[in-house]
């Protein structure tokens, strides 16, 4: 009788704390943000650091290499995409890709759905200034955002864009334009000092003069 | 006849003396100790006794030469480069307020903008009338403190009687972006300049003196440590140590091993490097050059 008292007492605690365990997470946000500029574990903790002045936020974390960003917050209480997103330039850092899945399961993201019809796609390397995974990040995220570009990748230790485009719908001239608005010089188009000054702290590569 | 062999006998040791200091050394790699479950950021010594920070497990811990954990010492936020000292200074726990006059180590927390000094199982925190905003990095020296305020970009430093702000945001010589570590010196304030790549010296009224490895192609300098000969500064990105000698001067570029570094510490002929991602301690040794390797 008491060892089926105790397995009872254990059952109903377990059931106890797995409905809790549940109320507790169906009660928060999900917040999920790729993050451009977390080279080491200063930013990483910095970034971290700012957004606990969101007071009730839960179960942080951080991966320097992907830059990956995570944390819960009370859905009685949710925070925007905008706000989310300014949070993280406040704290010194470029949000990429975010997702916010709320208590019910809806899910906002900051991504623009666009499907590309290309007619003709053409290949071509661009050299690219740049020094870390960070400026790969940017650039390959601004070049690909290019109507008519299917792909864009970039080589660190080359400084070679590779990319694949309709040039019906772009140009390679647009291409580079379009990594020096973000701060990286080309070799047909330099960057403002603006936008190099604007650059994180991690990607100020060596420029030509 | 004595006299003469006396004579020849302290000439020779002498000439000896001389050929052994005109030896040259170097670091050379000795092993990798891995660290079970630690993210390493700083390293103190206190003695023999290498004391870390885990900042991702917000801990300091102390290690064995073989990387066990001997000491564990939880429940901070974030720490970072720590020091251990036996400055004068007003300490409190909160409920009483008291000076420090004994040996402690310091902690400076990150998330926490505080620095704790901790005196065995007891810990206090430093006094500080101005407000910090993640400090990176603590360093002792006698009566002095200086704290690299990270995103504040500066050094605060008290030189035993006040406190001052050295460096603004900034590239020019005199100014920081990001600072992640600092040491006094008897004449000076050298601090690792993180994100503008490089090294930078101060004297103690706040006037920068120099740059330290701008032509180095550094990136995130994020841990600096100066003897009376040399200063070592940690190139995270791109996994290195560069050793300078006091004019400056790049001397030697240590690279086997090193992983993300985010510290270093010389003790007599031993150096040590913490290897933040990879969880390991790495030791080099100070060796004289062999012919086969020249």
């Amino acid at each position: 009788m008491k060892q089926i008292t105790i397995i009872l007492s254990i059952i109903v605690g377990l059931l106890t704390f797995t409905t809790t365990y549940a109320q507790t997470k169906k009660d928060r946000d999900q917040y999920e943000i790729q993050v451009d500029g977390l080279g080491c574990p200063f930013c990483a903790y910095g970034l971290e650091k700012k957004f606990k002045e969101f007071k009730g936020i839960k179960d942080i974390a951080i991966d320097i290499e992907t830059g990956d960003f995570s944390f819960t917050y009370p859905a009685k209480q949710p925070l925007t995409m905008e706000t989310v997103l300014a949070q993280v330039v406040k704290s010194g850092y470029t949000p990429n890709d975010s997702k916010i899945t709320r208590y019910d399961g809806s899910i906002e993201t900051n991504e623009k759905s666009e499907e590309i019809a290309l007619q003709d796609v053409t290949s071509a390397r661009l050299y690219v200034n740049g020094m870390c995974g960070m400026c790969k990040a940017r650039i390959e995220k601004v070049t690909t955002a290019i109507t008519g570009v299917a792909s864009a990748v970039w080589d660190v230790d080359t400084k070679m864009l590779s990319v694949k485009y309709d040039p019906n719908k772009t140009s390679e001239s647009a291409i580079e334009k379009a990594a020096a608005q973000v701060g990286h010089d080309t070799k047909g188009t330099r960057a403002t000092d603006e936008a190099y000054d604007n650059l994180h702290a991690c990607c100020k590569y060596k420029r030509a003069q | 006849m004595r006299v003469l062999i006396v004579i020849l006998a302290v000439a020779a040791a002498l000439i000896s003396c001389e050929e052994k200091t005109a030896v040259p050394q170097e670091w050379q790699f000795d092993k990798t100790i891995a660290l079970d479950g630690i993210n390493p950021i700083g390293i103190a010594l206190d003695g023999n006794d290498i004391f870390l920070s885990d900042g991702d497990h917000n801990r300091v811990v102390k290690v064995s030469e073989t990387g066990d954990i001997l000491i564990e010492i939880d429940g901070f936020e974030r720490p970072m480069h720590i020091d251990f000292g036996a400055a004068n200074f007003q300490i409190t726990d909160k409920v009483t307020t008291s000076i420090l006059k004994e040996r402690a180590l310091f902690v400076p927390e990150y998330g926490r903008d505080s620095i704790a000094v901790m005196r065995d199982n007891k810990r206090d925190y430093l006094i500080i009338n101005d407000s910090l905003d993640a400090p990176a990095a603590i360093s002792v020296y006698e009566n002095e403190i200086a704290i690299a305020d990270f995103y504040n970009n500066r050094i605060l430093y008290n030189n035993g009687k006040q406190w001052m702000s050295i460096g603004t945001e900034g590239k020019e010589l005199g100014q920081l972006y990001y600072p992640t570590d600092v040491q006094i010196t008897e004449d000076k304030i050298y601090v690792a300049d993180a994100y503008n790549h490089r090294g930078q010296v101060f004297d103690k009224t706040g006037n920068g003196l120099a740059l330290i490895g701008t032509n180095q192609n550094m990136n995130a300098t994020t841990g600096i440590f100066v003897t009376k000969t040399e200063v070592y500064l940690t190139d995270f990105e791109n996994g290195r140590i560069l050793v300078f000698d006091m004019n400056y001067e790049l001397k030697q570029i240590l690279e086997t091993s090193i992983d993300k570094p985010t510290d270093v510490f010389v003790n007599d002929k031993t150096l040590y490097i913490t290897n933040y991602r990879k969880g390991e301690l790495v030791k080099y040794s100070l060796k004289e050059i062999t012919n086969e390797k020249s």
